[in-house]
């Protein structure tokens, strides 16, 4: 079909005033929930459901999806200046967005991230447009032995990404892959560490665990040192721009991270943040000066945004060209089309092309409207800042509540989150760093699952996913980045012990 | 304000239905809950949706659904098993939750003793989809093929003792084949698998593999009810392909908590088989090869003894459980 046809009937769509004020209304509420530490896309996408069964279903869809990515958007922002993450999918945000705040740079920060942010998610529309059937094709050709060579590749490139003792990062991802047992056994059934609590069937609540480990520790952290109030930040539109030398170094990684999550978006069951994890171990493995990364890189927060953005984008590839969700929130918003009788899947296209191109133009739309949006709010947003903790953080405590609560309505995953709170507070206490067990807790299930799936489709022969070409590569790959990473240290090792023999020789 | 305008009218409404289709007494008197015990935008889920808004015009009384997912529909049926049993908590169940009982051993209710079956709603069939390129047209090539193939076989579920691993178990039993089950986290995943060809079938919902099939994403081969569906005619039944007998439908029904009163349930069970005549309800079903199945209360439960009892023998004979 004709590129140029599909871009008019989908912007006639979309451009209806009607769809254009519910696109609206999505991504501003969609920035606010994601803002609100806790609320996440999906908790945010729930609560939203019920209201949208009353509007058509284009305008429905369009706004519901403005609410997913409007949060995913939105939920930078109190990454950077609270170091909380406002969805899981921005934790790592935080690893070098609040150092920056830290350093009066926040509004550098929030606009770097803004811009990121959009370009991302504009290539992951641009994909949308001319790439969904190729993406598609793609997509399927990865089956279990793929996923889990991918996977496995993730796991081992994301592992390494820590600050100083790589061995207590190390220790974090076996924790977090140990935390992903939890729950039933998908081949056998068998419910594993559930310590006798029904609600541990289903495995722990991954925004749970996020918002415990990232949110609820931080409160605590803060509480029991006492902070002084930072310092009041300028937020004039000069402060907000970057350095010619930050601009330089963000080109790449904000297109790395687009590439990034434009992969892993397109790939069913992945999702955002994957991507955004993947998206900062890359950077840092690729830069001359890893060691900036952690005390307010920027390539540390473009990369993961863009990622991020560009993942929310291609993640509707699968769910509207093949009707199958990649993720939770696609789920719900595919649940959303079916109850206005609408199946997603390969005839959408074709059948409904104003609703397919309409919704895809949408997507740009609002994030143009996001952008239009956040940057003259950044002020705003500072000033967030100002607030006195003994007002925010109750606040955020009992938006965390809520977020949780909501998306299992159940109330067991809100003492989940004050028990991870209580366990973030130890482990930072003992300078362990988080991050790598939400890498180890979302890779390690996926390893283990598609390599059991991968093992009984080939009878336990482990030579039919080795010599398959895609998940041969992979695995090829994988090993070439362990033995890198061994050699470098033990070379950096080398170095320092002949360091010290010279020094002894003197 | 609007929402107050429309539950004055909703009032009005009921109020006219009540003078004349309820002279013994007036239920309900106020909003009534509908637990899914699945995720918003599954089946059970549009199923209860379709079934709480036409009820609640038949009520004048607002349906609210109520979704508390977790542990393979359980945490919501233990939800359901603690309310009053005064028919303002009631839930959806499917065919799953006869398997359940079937198979985990550590439920923290009694499937059977715990509940009150209302009313039966509908069913669908499930449909065979195997992967594009499989050397098989019919559902006699497609047994033949896995018969006589060399190659390690595969088909998708979605985990132990889910209807798809149970409908897979059986065509294995009545086919004399021995295909290897994979378990997925859900259907979708299952039916990608097929798609690119990582293993032979999947046993899934009509739902889902319909839009495939008519694509060309998925071979139809049979669909597994005793009688063919409306929706897609043209895919044969496994019983008449020489599996006698062969049938697993998925099916809802509205249940309540144990010790109802029997008025009550006959009197809700009566408004339900109302929804389930009316076009709309039918129409709804249908558009995704369902049909309604309306049934006292009575027949629901003795339907549901029935399949407690069926799928405790296929589990045992199948070896279906959590090991």
């Amino acid at each position: 079909m004709d590129v140029w046809a599909n871009i008019v009937i989908g912007f006639d769509t979309a451009l209806s005033p009607t769809n254009l004020i519910y696109c609206l209304l999505g991504v501003s509420l969609g920035t606010f929930f994601g803002m609100l530490p806790g609320i996440g896309s999906l908790a945010a996408v729930s609560m939203l459901l019920p209201i949208t069964f009353y509007l058509e279903p284009t305008t429905a869809l369009v706004m519901l999806a403005g609410v997913y990515y409007g949060a995913e958007y939105g939920g930078s922002t109190s990454s950077i200046l609270l170091n909380l993450p406002g969805t899981p999918s921005n934790a790592v945000t935080c690893l070098d967005g609040y150092p920056m705040s830290q350093q009066g740079r926040a509004g550098v920060a929030l606009f770097s991230t803004t811009i990121a942010s959009f370009i991302g998610g504009t290539l992951g529309v641009i994909a949308l447009y001319l790439l969904a059937p190729l993406i598609v094709r793609w997509a399927l050709a990865f089956g279990p032995a793929e996923y889990f060579a991918i996977m496995l590749f993730g796991l081992v490139a994301a592992a390494t990404v820590t600050q100083d003792a790589p061995a207590k990062g190390l220790a974090m991802v076996v924790l977090g892959m140990l935390l992903g047992t939890v729950g039933a056994d998908i081949t056998s059934g068998v419910p594993r560490f559930h310590f006798g609590f029904f609600e541990l069937r289903d495995g722990i609540n991954f925004i749970a665990l996020a918002m415990g480990l990232f949110g609820v520790s931080e409160i605590i952290l803060s509480i029991a040192q006492s902070v002084d109030k930072p310092f009041i930040q300028k937020v004039t539109l000069r402060s907000m721009v970057p350095t010619r030398d930050e601009v330089r170094r963000s080109v790449m990684p904000v297109f790395r991270g687009a590439g990034i999550g434009g992969f892993f978006g397109a790939l069913p069951g992945t999702g955002p943040s994957i991507a955004t994890f993947i998206g900062y171990a890359i950077e840092k493995r690729l830069s001359s000066t890893p060691e900036r990364f952690g005390k307010g890189a920027i390539e540390g927060i473009v990369s993961p945004e863009s990622a991020n953005n560009a993942a929310v984008q291609a993640a509707f590839i699968p769910t509207m060209t093949l009707g199958i969700p990649g993720s939770a929130t696609m789920a719900v918003m595919m649940g959303a089309l079916l109850i206005h009788g609408i199946q997603p899947g390969p005839q959408l296209m074709n059948q409904n092309p104003d609703i397919f191109w309409g919704l895809a133009a949408s997507f740009w739309i609002g994030n143009l409207l996001l952008l239009i949006l956040n940057i003259p709010l950044i002020g705003l947003w500072v000033r967030m800042l100002k607030i006195p903790y003994g007002v925010l953080y109750p606040a955020v405590i009992c938006f965390i509540c809520i977020g949780v609560y909501t998306v299992r309505t159940s109330t067991f995953d809100v003492f989940l989150v004050l028990f991870f709170g209580l366990m973030g507070y130890v482990l930072r206490l003992l300078r362990f760093e988080l991050a790598p067990i939400l890498i180890g807790f979302i890779l390690g299930p996926m390893v283990e699952e598609n390599f059991k799936r991968a093992m009984l489709i080939y009878r336990g022969d482990f030579g039919e996913i080795m010599g398959r070409p895609i998940s041969g590569t992979l695995l090829a790959m994988t090993a070439a980045l362990l033995v890198w990473t061994f050699w470098s240290v033990m070379r950096a090792r080398r170095r320092e012990i002949r360091r010290e023999a010279r020094w002894a020789d003197d | 304000m609007n929402g107050r305008m429309t539950s004055a009218l909703a009032v009005t409404a009921g109020l006219a239905l009540a003078g004349t289709a309820h002279a013994q007494e007036d239920f309900p008197q106020q909003p009534v809950t509908i637990v899914v015990p699945f995720s918003p935008g599954g089946s059970n889920d549009i199923v209860a949706r379709q079934l709480g808004q036409q009820l609640q015009e038949l009520w004048g009384e607002p349906v609210v659904i109520e979704n508390r997912p977790g542990g393979g529909a359980t945490i919501g049926s233990a939800y359901l098993a603690e309310q009053d049993p005064d028919g303002y908590t009631l839930m959806i169940a499917s065919v799953t939750f006869t398997m359940n009982a079937a198979v985990q051993s550590e439920l923290p209710y009694d499937s059977r003793e715990d509940f009150t079956p209302i009313a039966l709603i509908g069913q669908v069939p499930l449909v065979i989809g195997a992967r594009p390129d499989i050397p098989a047209e019919t559902p006699q090539e497609l047994i033949t093929y896995l018969q006589e193939s060399d190659e390690p076989l595969s088909y998708g579920a979605t985990g132990v003792g889910s209807i798809q691993h149970f409908a897979g178990e059986l065509f294995n039993q009545a086919a004399g084949t021995e295909v290897q089950v994979i378990q997925y986290p859900g259907g979708a995943p299952a039916m990608t698998d097929v798609m690119g060809g990582h293993i032979e079938y999947s046993i899934g919902s009509m739902t889902q593999m319909k839009p495939q099939i008519d694509e060309g994403n998925i071979k139809g081969i049979a669909v597994t009810s005793l009688e063919r569906s409306d929706a897609m005619p043209d895919l044969p039944t496994l019983a008449e392909s020489g599996l006698e007998d062969f049938e697993v439908i998925q099916w809802w029904a509205i249940l309540g908590p144990d010790g109802m009163d029997q008025a009550l349930v006959d009197e809700i069970n009566e408004d339900i088989n109302q929804v389930l005549s009316s076009d709309a309800f039918t129409e709804f079903l249908a558009a995704d090869g369902g049909t309604p199945r309306p049934m006292s209360a009575q027949e629901t439960a003795d339907f549901m003894t029935r399949n407690f009892d069926r799928w405790a023998q296929v589990a045992e004979e199948a070896g279906i459980r959590e090991e």
